[in-house]
């Protein structure tokens, strides 16, 4: 069997039978924009030598996973498989780009799909939220003439896979690939999920590699596993002009070095676009695939570094054309806090802010979140404060310098930015580096920022999710 | 410092000429719906004209069962009244609307009055969200304390100023017994319709409610006190019991105690009897503002709401086609409002983490909401949440496969879950008196929990002033 790496987290399954396809990303492009961002390191795609897939497994409805650009170049008598628990809009989607075989394949049942036997598993249940719809694979030979590989994707891995290996109901893979979706940035960089107030001591990023390692290697497969290679990917992308410099950009292949040089033997393996390995039963070779293949990295890399602001940068410049449809806006913005209230009472960090009594050293009053919309056309900010006593927004004017030392969490985000995502012309994803959060407790899950991609992500706005995909395929 | 117990979480605090009332209910029931009440178990009747002049309130939270608006509204509004600073905000509002000062107490801050100091002290964040405004009080004066804690746990910060202030004084802790465990035969909204076993029906039930109470405190914090009172559980369901909750009649839990750690500092008051902390002894004449009362409830208690799918329903309209089509079109709407918040919360991530239920495999369809209308055929409608499109969808599953093919499920009357949605009942008012549900895993992650969470005063205000405008 033949296993080659496309890129990020896209993978080809071949033998001379069957080709299987596994959240294919041949294009670049991530999200909706156009400029969404580039796969790095940067191929080079032939695809007229692309072999032609009989099956195409999707494992999630995230625009890296499910890319629509490179779909839309697949033969529409390939079989689409989702999990039972994809979203329904992009079998809708997917239905509309002219699929007609589009299965959902129930989890923990192994189905045979040409000489593949496949199972499907759900996500671990720790998994982030916002991931939680994530299907893991377990590929096995049908005649069993390969070791079996587990993908686990951008989730934790699953409890009922583990059970299955423990019951001794299935077959150990010998092999898996985890997704590295830390998306971690260098010193230098400000992080989407990275905190304001703490970001100024830098000091938690000195052992972050250390603590991904242990993450990765340690926490995430159980020991009983006892798996012999390691295939850490993702985090493949970078954002045409933004601010990753060469230390983050490679820190798949840095990590892996880091990871063996611990290691007793080479257990990591950082596949580049093209990697490509022929896998039998106790055999592993690296090769490098004749239709993918990694460019010069030198070429595509800038060197912008953006410096530590509380103003992020906009995504959507230009999006209002004039005030009056900046004031529409801020009325939608308006007429939607009752609901925000409501999901942020009932969210994490609603919860916690809730139960907090005393903040920076002092008592906290009623209000414990910010958010900071900014305005285009010189206008002043919106600033708004919630009142967890009255269950409601009130306008606030603490300086926005002083405000993550009175407010325990908040948000600064641009309100173009906001509406686009409103009116699914962008997804919360796309505008991900166009916001600031500060929060408590060190812990990223606390930000608003996440609170965000729970409150607007596919699962809980399908209709945002449709809207804004539908538009990528015009 | 004397105690004088009122009845479910209800003392009078007194010292020499100053009295406070702590969540006082001095009605025969309590629920700010006028739809239902709840009486008080064992039932007294308080005679208000006979009650000493009262120097302030204390209100621990906005729940019917500690906060009672008609009960206030009988009291002299030049009486002072506390609150903790987070508590939700309608409470603070209806008070002022009539005419009394309510005083906004900051966490873990010492007042003094009435030459009695006390601090308002939040639990931990443990709680669930629907208690989590709940504050526990602490009373100090010279060498005596008073700790009540509320329906809440006990925080480290507690433990630390015990530590601090109150080591070498007459402590005394009233411990809320807020089990509310339905009897055996009867179903309460968190008891599972699943034929499965029971953990809040288990045979060591008691003893694991006793020792909670005691033993789940940081740092033993049991030590630090003399004395030691049980309040709580003390109010019946009609209709849906066939007696009160399981130990909520605290003579009958605190023999069985005794019994293991000895006659000393265990109490259980009957209304208007009272303990005098400072002289760590009882007191034998009842107060005459308490009198006994017979227990009318007690009439329409029920042996039969075991597990079925029957409800006590509190309102069984509609009673025309054309209100039932009318009620469809609003529930539906509300449903849309509702699915996204049912899909983030705990139960909606347990949903979507199951594989499969009763070794069937599942399809986006997981949890089943049925709504009965006895009056009109089918007399059940029931809608299916679908995760993968974020909505409830219309089902037609038979009746006695429903708890089969899904592996959460609600049972609650079509026209009282627009009581709900309209602010004429609360949920705890629903929930008890009505909503049956089935579930896996914890009960605090369930449908139910999910209902207390979303209709809970803090996230519903507008339905919370309405109801209390209304009392």
């Amino acid at each position: 069997m033949k296993l080659v790496f496309g890129g990020h987290n896209s993978w080809i399954l071949h033998n001379e039978n069957t080709t299987i396809y596994f959240d294919p990303i041949f294009n670049d492009g991530k999200g909706i924009k156009a400029d969404g961002g580039k796969i790095f390191p940067p191929r080079v795609v032939d695809f007229g030598k692309l072999p032609k897939p009989d099956f195409v497994f999707i494992s999630h409805e995230h625009t890296d996973h499910f890319h629509i650009p490179t779909i839309l170049n697949i033969s529409r008598d390939a079989v689409i498989v989702v999990g039972n628990l994809m979203p329904q809009f992009v079998t809708d989607i997917l239905f509309d780009c002219g699929f007609k075989n589009i299965i959902r394949q129930q989890t923990s049942v192994p189905e045979r799909f040409g000489s593949f036997k496949i199972t499907l598993y759900n996500a671990g249940s720790r998994t982030a939220f916002w991931e939680q719809r994530v299907t893991q694979l377990l590929v096995e030979g049908f005649t069993n003439d390969f070791d079996p590989i587990y993908f686990s994707v951008d989730a934790a891995l699953s409890e009922y896979f583990i059970d299955d290996v423990n019951r001794g109901g299935i077959k150990p893979p010998k092999i898996i690939a985890i997704s590295n979706n830390s998306e971690s940035s260098s010193d230098s960089d400000f992080g989407t999920l990275d905190d304001l107030r703490t970001s100024k001591l830098k000091s938690d990023k000195a052992l972050f590699n250390l603590r991904l390692l242990k993450e990765l290697f340690i926490d995430f497969v159980p020991s009983q596993l006892l798996i012999d290679k390691y295939l850490i990917v993702g985090g493949g992308f970078v954002k045409d002009g933004y601010n990753y410099n060469i230390e983050s950009l490679n820190r798949q292949l840095d990590l892996v070095n880091l990871a063996n040089s611990l290691f007793l033997s080479k257990k990591a393996i950082a596949p580049m676009p093209g990697s490509s390995y022929e896998i039998g039963v106790d055999s592993f070779m690296e090769y490098q695939c004749e239709f993918i293949w990694c460019d010069e990295v030198s070429k595509h890399l800038t060197d912008k570094v953006e410096k530590l602001s509380l103003i992020p940068t906009k995504t959507c410049d230009g999006f209002f054309k004039d005030k009056n449809y900046q004031n529409h806006a801020l009325q939608n913005l308006k007429n939607y806090l009752p609901c925000l209230v409501k999901a942020l009472l009932l969210s994490g960090q609603g919860r916690l802010a809730s139960t907090m009594t005393n903040f920076n050293g002092n008592l906290l009053g009623n209000s414990r979140i910010l958010i900071v919309f900014i305005l285009d056309f010189n206008e002043p900010n919106y600033q708004i404060k919630l009142d967890f006593q009255k269950s409601k927004f009130i306008e606030d004017f603490t300086p926005l310098e002083l405000a993550n030392e009175i407010f325990p969490f908040g948000l600064i985000i641009h309100l173009c930015d906001w509406e686009a995502v409103h009116q699914g012309q962008l997804q919360i994803w796309d505008i991900a580096d166009s916001m600031k959060s500060w929060y408590v407790d060190d812990n990223p899950f606390y930000s608003l920022i996440s609170f965000l991609y729970i409150h607007l992500g596919e699962q809980l706005r399908p209709d945002l999710a449709f809207k804004a995909l539908k538009s990528t395929l015009k | 410092m004397e105690l004088t117990y009122i009845g479910h979480h209800s003392w009078l605090l007194s010292k020499n000429e100053t009295h406070f009332l702590i969540d006082p209910i001095l009605e025969q029931d309590f629920g700010n719906s006028t739809l239902l009440k709840f009486p008080i178990h064992p039932s007294r009747n308080i005679l208000y004209d006979k009650l000493p002049l009262i120097n302030g309130v204390f209100l621990t939270n906005e729940h019917a069962g500690h906060f009672d608006i008609s009960t206030i509204k009988k009291l002299s509004n030049q009486i002072p009244i506390f609150v903790y600073s987070m508590i939700p905000y309608s409470v603070v509002e209806v008070l002022e609307l009539n005419g009394f000062k309510v005083i906004c107490c900051e966490p873990f801050s010492e007042y003094l009055h009435c030459d009695i100091k006390f601090m308002f002290c939040p639990g931990t964040k443990e709680i669930p969200l629907w208690e989590n405004r709940v504050c526990s009080l602490i009373f100090i004066s010279e060498a005596e304390s008073l700790f009540i804690q509320s329906d809440t746990k006990v925080s480290e910060k507690v433990v630390e100023i015990y530590k601090n202030n109150c080591l070498n004084k007459s402590n005394a802790w009233i411990i809320p017994n807020n089990s509310q465990l339905f009897p055996t035969l009867n179903v309460g909204p968190f008891d599972n319709l699943l034929p499965i076993r029971n953990i809040r029906k288990s045979q060591f039930i008691g003893l694991k409610v006793l020792s909670d109470l005691l033993f789940n405190c940081p740092d033993n914090f049991y030590r630090f006190f003399n004395n030691y009172f049980f309040s709580g559980s003390g109010y019946i369901i009609p209709g849906r019991m066939e007696k009160p909750f399981l130990w909520s009649n605290d003579t009958n839990l605190t023999p069985s105690l005794k019994k293991i750690v000895g006659e000393r500092g265990l109490h259980s008051l009957r209304a208007g009897f009272s303990f005098s902390i400072k002289n760590n002894r009882l007191i034998e004449k009842r107060k005459e503002f308490v009198e006994d009362s017979i227990d009318p409830a007690y009439e329409s208690l029920n042996t039969d709401s075991g597990r079925n799918y029957a409800l006590n329903l509190i309102s069984d309209e509609p009673s025309s086609e054309a209100n039932l089509a009318k009620l469809f079109i609003l529930l539906e709407k509300e449903l849309k409002v509702i699915a996204p918040y049912f899909l983030s919360s705990f139960v909606g991530k347990d949903l979507v983490s199951l594989d499969s239920y009763l070794n069937n495999k599942l399809d986006g369809n997981r949890a089943l909401f049925r709504f009965h209308h006895p009056k009109i055929s089918p007399f059940v409608t029931q809608y299916a949440f679908d995760c993968n499109s974020c909505s409830f969808k219309l089902d037609h599953t038979p009746a006695n496969k429903v708890i089969h093919s899904f592996p959460y499920g609600l049972e609650v009357g079509l026209n009282d879950f627009f009581l709900l949605a309209n602010g004429e009942v609360q949920i705890w008012d629903l929930s008890m008196y009505s909503i049956k549900q089935w579930y896996l895993g914890s009960h605090l992650r369930s449908i139910v929990a999910f209902l207390f969470e979303y209709y809970s005063e803090q996230v519903q205000p507008e339905l919370f002033r309405k109801i209390l405008l209304s009392v």
